[in-house]
């Protein structure tokens, strides 16, 4: 047992030697093969930065939304008591607070904070209602919650970002569509230009493979190298794409937290452990999954 | 230690072994002859498993060639060394690296193959040819390192498909002995041949081939006269 592990494992470094000697051999049409995955991965990874960065906006974005409820003036205690009750039963509610006049009148000049001077001589009886805010668990089912309570009586109104919410959805789901084509069209290219290269390897190799069986090399033997072919260009495509994105999200992370203060974004070391697991694992699987199909067509073992 | 039975082997509407059957014992030196298209090779490629007969078994060392799985043939392959007309060498490696070529392929320990590719290039006169290039080569050496791989396996058997096709007279002479040689150091030897002349100096056995069949067999070198 001992000794067949050491084979394979001396055997792998043989395949490894023979798969990097191909690769040099037919330089230009590696060099060609990593470019095209590295443009694809780097496109795929700048897709899933947007759409994290989306998804993490969203989530910021959702967890300030609030369905604000104006009740009618004077409405009795007993009966406001109940409505509270009666929101708060909903399945889809999160959360519901009282609000009265004088909490507003707090959270007004709270939100002033200095300038607050310029809510005096304003009558903000006629501004500031007694009223709940609600919070949902999915932002997605805020209008449905909204819908829901409008017909409750003793309500003067609602009010929440029901087309900032929906528009906002509208964009990821855009965006996740876009990745996905995106990721479709990158595989399909990378997948083509290994199958080509570990083709032309296989050409090459012609006489070699055919003296290889003559002697008795296993099948196996004859493929290792090609397929790790197809694994290198697919893994240094990918290397160099995410270190590429990952550098430039540092210089944009950089400007965009000096330059604007109210968002934030995905912070760096999460990017970059996701990129860099996601494009290795991705280029490796194209890379793998190419030199296999070429393999299939022109390798007749 | 090889048995054809009953062997016929059809490509499409053409015939090329039609229902063979012969038996070759151990250490003995086999020519196929016969004219093009006699079926010389094809026999040659139903051993190496190159090809599979249509019906019929091949038997080689107890092992039964036809019904076996194809992750099992380059096991088969192992024990039988060929020779081509065309050499086969790989021209980006040295005489050595040829030969330690096929040592490498099925996984040798380093210092087993240094030794046994030593013993070969003496066995085949290359030793002071062995940091060559095969274009740096004759015929006739190139032939020599060919058959030094053939023979890196220590195989039983060892299949030669006109060998001395692309060679001069002379040279043809040097490297029938260095067959005769390993024959006589107790390899198996099957060649198809076109070269009369070769197959009369060597009296050894001969089966001739005609339209897939076999026409004559004769232990002593005679042949028929159909050729």
């Amino acid at each position: 047992m001992h000794k067949e592990g050491f084979r394979l494992f001396s055997n792998f470094g043989n395949h490894f030697k023979v798969a990097f000697k191909n690769l040099f051999r037919n330089s230009w049409m590696t060099t060609a093969s990593i470019t095209t995955i590295l443009v694809g991965l780097f496109i795929a990874g700048l897709v899933i930065i947007l759409i994290a960065n989306v998804n993490f906006f969203i989530e910021q974005v959702e967890s300030e939304l609030l369905i604000k409820v104006f009740l009618e003036k004077d409405i009795p205690t007993d009966q406001r008591v109940i409505l509270e009750e009666r929101i708060g039963n909903h399945p889809l509610v999160d959360t519901v607070r009282y609000v009265d006049t004088e909490e507003g009148r707090m959270i007004l000049q709270e939100q002033f904070g200095d300038d607050a001077d310029v809510l005096e001589g304003l009558d903000l009886d006629e501004i500031l209602w007694d009223g709940f805010e609600i919070t949902v668990y999915d932002a997605a089912q805020i209008t449905l919650v909204a819908q829901a309570v409008e017909n409750f009586e003793g309500i003067d109104e609602i009010v929440y970002g029901k087309e900032y919410v929906s528009d906002l959805l509208r964009v990821t789901e855009m965006i996740n569509y876009i990745g996905v084509i995106l990721a479709i069209i990158v595989s399909i290219a990378s997948t083509f230009v290994i199958f080509n290269t570990v083709r032309l390897t296989v050409l090459m190799r012609k006489d070699e493979i055919s003296i290889m069986r003559y002697v008795g090399a296993t099948n196996w033997y004859i493929r290792w190298p090609f397929i790790l072919e197809g694994w290198i260009i697919g893994l240094l495509g990918a290397l160099i794409a995410s270190g590429a994105l990952i550098w430039a999200y540092n210089k944009f992370a950089v400007w965009f937290v000096t330059n604007i203060q109210y968002v934030r974004i995905v912070p760096i070391n999460l990017v970059t452990q996701y990129v860099l697991i996601a494009l290795c694992v991705g280029g490796s699987i194209l890379g793998i999954f190419g030199s296999t199909l070429s393999l299939r067509r022109f390798l007749k073992l | 230690m090889l048995e054809f039975k009953g062997v016929t082997k059809r490509y499409k509407d053409l015939i090329a072994i039609d229902n063979i059957s012969l038996q070759i014992g151990r250490g003995e030196f086999v020519f196929f002859v016969g004219p093009n298209g006699a079926g010389k090779s094809t026999l040659l490629e139903l051993v190496s498993c190159e090809e599979r007969p249509t019906k019929g078994q091949i038997i080689l060392d107890g092992m039964d060639l036809t019904s076996m799985r194809k992750n099992q043939v380059p096991k088969a392959r192992r024990k039988m060394g060929i020779v081509f007309q065309d050499f086969k060498l790989l021209p980006n490696l040295t005489v050595e690296d040829n030969i330690a070529f096929a040592l490498r392929v099925v996984g040798t320990k380093k210092d087993v193959m240094v030794e046994r590719v030593k013993e070969v290039l003496e066995i085949v006169e290359m030793t002071h040819r062995k940091d060559y290039y095969p274009e740096q080569l004759s015929g006739g050496e190139q032939q020599r390192t060919s058959i030094g791989r053939a023979l890196a396996n220590w195989p039983k058997l060892i299949m030669a498909d006109e060998p001395t096709g692309n060679l001069d007279p002379m040279i043809t002479d040097t490297i029938m002995k260095l067959f005769r040689k390993v024959n006589e150091d107790g390899t198996t030897i099957l060649m198809a041949t076109h070269d009369l002349n070769v197959v009369k100096k060597m009296k050894k056995r001969v089966v001739t081939l005609n339209k897939g069949r076999v026409v004559s067999d004769d232990a002593q070198g005679g042949f028929s006269l159909v050729l």
